[in-house]
């Protein structure tokens, strides 16, 4: 038996859903840590591949259910496009993660030494922080509508998000020193390794840039 | 005999009708925004629908049972009881039709589309109150529009002096005294005004500003005592403190009202039908038995036990978004836009309001989504209401008349 009063109200709301969405990403986001790790030391990676496979699917049901609710007349205090943009962000996130691990298991990189390995777990965390930090702004997203867009909690996203740009930086300045050791060691290792390895260091640098992008985008959300 | 019993059985019918659907959109923003619990609910809908349809029930009760069609102008006493049967029939059928269909439409619309139906086929066009139906057309655009502005008002009123502050408790403290006391001031009023339906303006008045103030001096040293938990920035304080605490006394009041108005739907045509048959005239000054009032009452309360609550869980666990800021604006501008339609003399539907102040908070920014494509199916199912069970009726009468009468 359904009343009208709750037909007014869908049954999950757009940020209720991208909420959903995020808490995928920073599932995916803890894996990454043991994931390097493993990497690095030659473990089998196959469980944690398909575990992040396995919630990147999940992540696009919710997705596809997001995208549907905008196709009925919804009045939401936030332009419908943010939000789908928004969601295309966290989702671009959940895929480049899916990506390194699809990555990692495609092949094994011999010449990692201790300098470079030292720079990829540094370059893991910095991910993983400004991730978090992007979790936590989602999280606040919510009080934030729930205040009915107090300034205090804009004002705490600014904040997370200046957080995240800073992070961006350090990821450059790290891929910058990866980059610098890949073409250092050009005549000692397998160039195809050394090329691998480039691509899977610009996969985090783009997960950084996105993540910057998207808490651009969440401060712009409630203006 | 046989009349009575079959009239108090539609009638009773009607009343759970009411009972079931009704009662749960009156109820469903405090339901919603977790100020009650629905048995909570269940309770307070049982005892206070009975209470208001019981004491306070009789002066629309008459309204429906002569002021839509003159009975003076009937000759037989017999064409009233079966133009009460086709106008409870029809309208009861109509309610079944929108709860099945979960559309939010007026009872007192179907009842009052009802009655027309059956003086149109009895006595011609010229036989119906118009005015009457004009002023519930007029409610369609009037009563969600004036209860939308008002929780548009009120929403953005709390978010300005409360939410947006850095410290909402301190800023709630401030407000929520006069808040408080214009809550009681509007329940007074329409108490008084509507439930014990009081003439003396100035003392209705006096009495509810007194109240009033009473009850923000005794609001001031309740809030003072509110302090905030220790990972609460202050907005869970106001909402459960202060916020949830307002909308359970708006609750009881708009579930009085409601039992005090909408029996009438109900009971109306059957206090018409019970004159009829036991006068055999079509007496219009007789006075309406307690127990149709309590048969009422009783049918109201019943359907909220039974079947209320299931409409309630389905309110409760479907709105997770409304929070008792946002439960409160709803609740007091339905309260006061019905208040002040029914000084108006405007037959408007707290149902209706319900819609327009849900929509209102929604412009307001205060609820995340809200489903506008409903809002054309709401407002078809309202235009629809009263020529639906008006024809109903009409053919229903006459059947009865061809069957039972000549």
């Amino acid at each position: 038996m359904t009343n009208f009063i709750s037909k007014l109200f869908p049954k999950n709301t757009p940020m209720s859903l991208l909420i959903k969405h995020n808490n995928i990403l920073k599932e995916v986001t803890e894996k990454l840590e043991p994931l390097v790790d493993k990497y690095i030391k030659n473990e089998d990676i196959f469980e944690l591949v398909k575990f992040i496979s396995h919630k990147e699917s999940e992540a696009d049901k919710i997705k596809f259910e997001l995208r549907k609710l905008f196709q009925k007349k919804i009045k939401t205090p936030y332009a419908a496009t943010d939000m789908l943009e928004m969601l295309h962000k966290y989702d671009f996130l959940i895929d480049s993660i899916e990506d390194i691990a699809k990555k990692m298991s495609l092949n094994q990189i011999d010449c990692l030494d201790s300098e470079v390995e030292e720079h990829l777990k540094q370059l893991t965390k910095v991910i993983m922080k400004s991730l978090k930090y992007l979790e936590k702004m989602t999280q606040k997203a919510k009080k934030a509508i729930n205040s009915s867009f107090a300034q205090k909690y804009i004002d705490d996203e600014i904040n997370e998000s200046i957080k995240i740009e800073d992070l961006e930086v350090k990821v450059d300045k790290i891929s910058l020193k990866i980059g610098k050791w890949i073409y250092s060691h050009k005549h000692e290792h397998n160039t195809l390794d050394l090329i691998f390895l480039k691509e899977l260091v610009m996969l985090f640098v783009e997960i950084a840039d996105e993540a910057e992008n998207t808490a651009e985008l969440m401060n712009a959300f409630f203006k | 005999m046989t009349i009575l019993i079959l009239a108090s059985i539609i009638g009773l019918a009607m009343a759970m009708a009411i009972g079931a659907n009704d009662v749960a959109n009156s109820m469903a923003s405090a339901v919603g925004a977790k100020a009650i619990t629905i048995k909570q609910a269940v309770i307070i809908a049982f005892l206070l629908e009975f209470t208001g349809a019981f004491f306070f029930g009789k002066m629309v009760t008459n309204t429906i049972r002569k002021g839509i069609v003159d009975p003076q102008l009937l000759t037989d006493y017999r064409i009233m009881i079966a133009g009460g049967f086709a106008a409870l029939i029809a309208a009861s059928f109509w309610v079944f039709i929108a709860t099945v269909f979960s559309l939010p439409v007026s009872t007192t619309h179907a009842i009052v589309g009802g009655m027309t139906g059956f003086g149109i086929a009895a006595l011609g066009w010229g036989s119906v109150n118009w005015l009457i139906i004009i002023f519930i057309v007029a409610s369609w655009f009037l009563s969600p529009f004036l209860g939308g502005l008002l929780a548009f008002g009120i929403f953005k009123l709390i978010s300005k002096t409360i939410l947006h502050k850095d410290d909402p408790l301190s800023a709630a403290k401030k407000i929520g005294p006069s808040l408080i006391s214009l809550t009681f001031f509007i329940v007074m009023l329409m108490f008084l005004k509507k439930g014990l339906h009081m003439d003396n303006l100035m003392f209705v008045l006096a009495i509810s500003i007194i109240t009033g103030i009473i009850a923000g001096f005794s609001g001031y040293f309740l809030l003072k005592g509110i302090k905030k938990k220790k990972d609460d920035n202050g907005y869970d304080a106001v909402e459960i403190g202060i916020f949830r605490n307002l909308q359970v006394i708006t609750s009881c009041y708009v579930s009085l009202a409601h039992g005090s108005n909408d029996v009438a739907n109900a009971i109306g045509p059957l206090a018409a039908i019970f004159v009829a048959a036991t006068t055999q005239t079509v007496e219009t000054t007789a006075t309406i038995p307690k127990f149709i009032l309590a048969l009422g009452g009783f049918g109201i309360a019943i359907g909220v036990a039974l079947w209320g609550h299931r409409v309630m869980k389905t309110v409760g666990e479907g709105i997770t978004e409304l929070t008792n800021t946002r439960g409160f604006s709803i609740d007091f501008a339905t309260a006061t836009t019905v208040f002040l339609a029914s000084v108006l003399g405007l037959p408007v539907s707290s149902t209706h309001t319900v819609v327009g102040a849900v929509t209102g908070v929604g412009f307001a920014r205060g609820i995340e989504a809200l489903n506008i494509s409903k809002l054309k199916e709401i407002a078809l199912s309202w235009i629809l209401t009263v020529p639906l069970a008006a024809v109903t009726a009409a053919y229903l009468f006459k059947f009865f008349k061809v069957m039972f009468i000549k």
